[in-house]
């Protein structure tokens, strides 16, 4: 058994794994002599759950099981993080200064290689985490994008949290174009994008956090051409003047 | 009447959304979108009421004649059956 503390949006959370995979993971967040405001210790019932979930996705009958462990780590430490008004929305979240950007969609449209193209032409931006980024709602109303290391295939992430500002929802297309749209037209696409748990009782605080959202976050439609030379400044031109 | 899944009404303003929660919930794709009548209706079923129950209760509450509810509510509810959300 491996024991370790880490942080994560603002919690600590003590964490005992079987494998020692799941703690040179989070090597960026461990932190030490913190009381724990989470206990999370990992056992094989809950890895075979997620087996189970990796082999209907992937056909793959022997998964490694520390790569396991580390999922199973991520959605139980999700499934703690909504007690504390915190949840996981599936994207890259972009840091430009102090203000952080989300851009989601289903995997394989080009999050990433969007995100990778701010990078490459603003000098102070940097990717919070390139998959799953927490969200954590603050009581005055903020919501900060915070980093974990659960940031897919690149494993790009930075331990820091940032205030949100805006929710793209990508989309490929022939031409670039983004429109800003209301909170009931992104919702559809939030809920496709969020982490459901299976208790009920979390995903409606999931639900009413998600509302919650609408107080201080801008919601954007991008249709999306990665390969054109105006992709990012079709997205960055309207991000930019965006004042909410 | 049962609906097969439990569902959290979100309040958009104009419109509602029902909202699958719970194991199982992730096979059913999508939300329901519900104008006042739809909410109505729907509310009445997630309640266990039956179809008759139901429209008894909305022609007791609007002024609408019995047959225009009635459509209504038994269009509203093959929708559900249709999509598989009612057992």
């Amino acid at each position: 058994m491996n024991s370790f503390e880490i942080e994560i949006a603002g919690q600590v959370i003590h964490v005992e794994s079987i494998h020692t995979r799941p703690k040179a993971i989070c090597r960026d967040f461990i932190v030490t002599d913190k009381k724990p405001d989470i206990e999370i210790s990992i056992t094989e019932r809950d890895i075979d759950y997620d087996r189970k979930e990796y082999e209907t996705i992937c056909d793959n009958n022997d998964p490694w099981e520390g790569f396991l462990e580390v999922s199973t780590l991520c959605r139980l430490l999700t499934d703690r993080l909504i007690e504390f008004d915190t949840i996981l929305l599936h994207g890259v979240a972009v840091a430009v200064g102090h203000e952080a950007f989300i851009f989601s969609a289903p995997s394989g449209i080009g999050k990433t290689t969007h995100a990778l193209k701010w990078l490459k032409t603003i000098p102070d931006a940097n990717i919070v985490n390139g998959d799953k980024p927490f969200l954590r709602f603050l009581s005055n109303g903020t919501v900060l994008v915070c980093g974990s290391p659960w940031a897919g295939k690149e494993s790009i992430y930075t331990n820091a949290m940032i205030p949100l500002k805006s929710i793209v929802f990508m989309e490929r297309a022939e031409d670039n174009h983004i429109e800003q749209i209301s909170f009931t037209e992104a919702f559809p696409f939030l809920l496709q994008q969020v982490y459901h748990p299976d208790d009920k009782k979390k995903m409606r605080t999931t639900l009413g956090l998600l509302q919650r959202l609408n107080q201080t976050v801008s919601f954007w439609h991008f249709k999306c051409n990665n390969y054109k030379d105006n992709c990012f400044d079709v997205a960055y031109n309207a991000l930019m003047r965006d004042k909410k | 009447m049962k609906l097969k899944y439990e569902f959290e009404i979100v309040d958009m303003g104009e419109e509602k959304v029902a909202v699958p929660v719970g194991k199982g919930a992730e096979n059913l794709q999508g939300v329901l979108k519900l104008n006042k009548q739809g909410f109505e209706v729907f509310s009445q079923i997630q309640e266990g009421k039956t179809t008759n129950e139901i429209i008894s209760s909305i022609c007791e509450k609007y002024d609408d004649d019995i047959q225009t509810i009635t459509s209504y509510v038994e269009g509203f509810i093959s929708k559900l059956i249709k999509i598989e959300i009612i057992e």
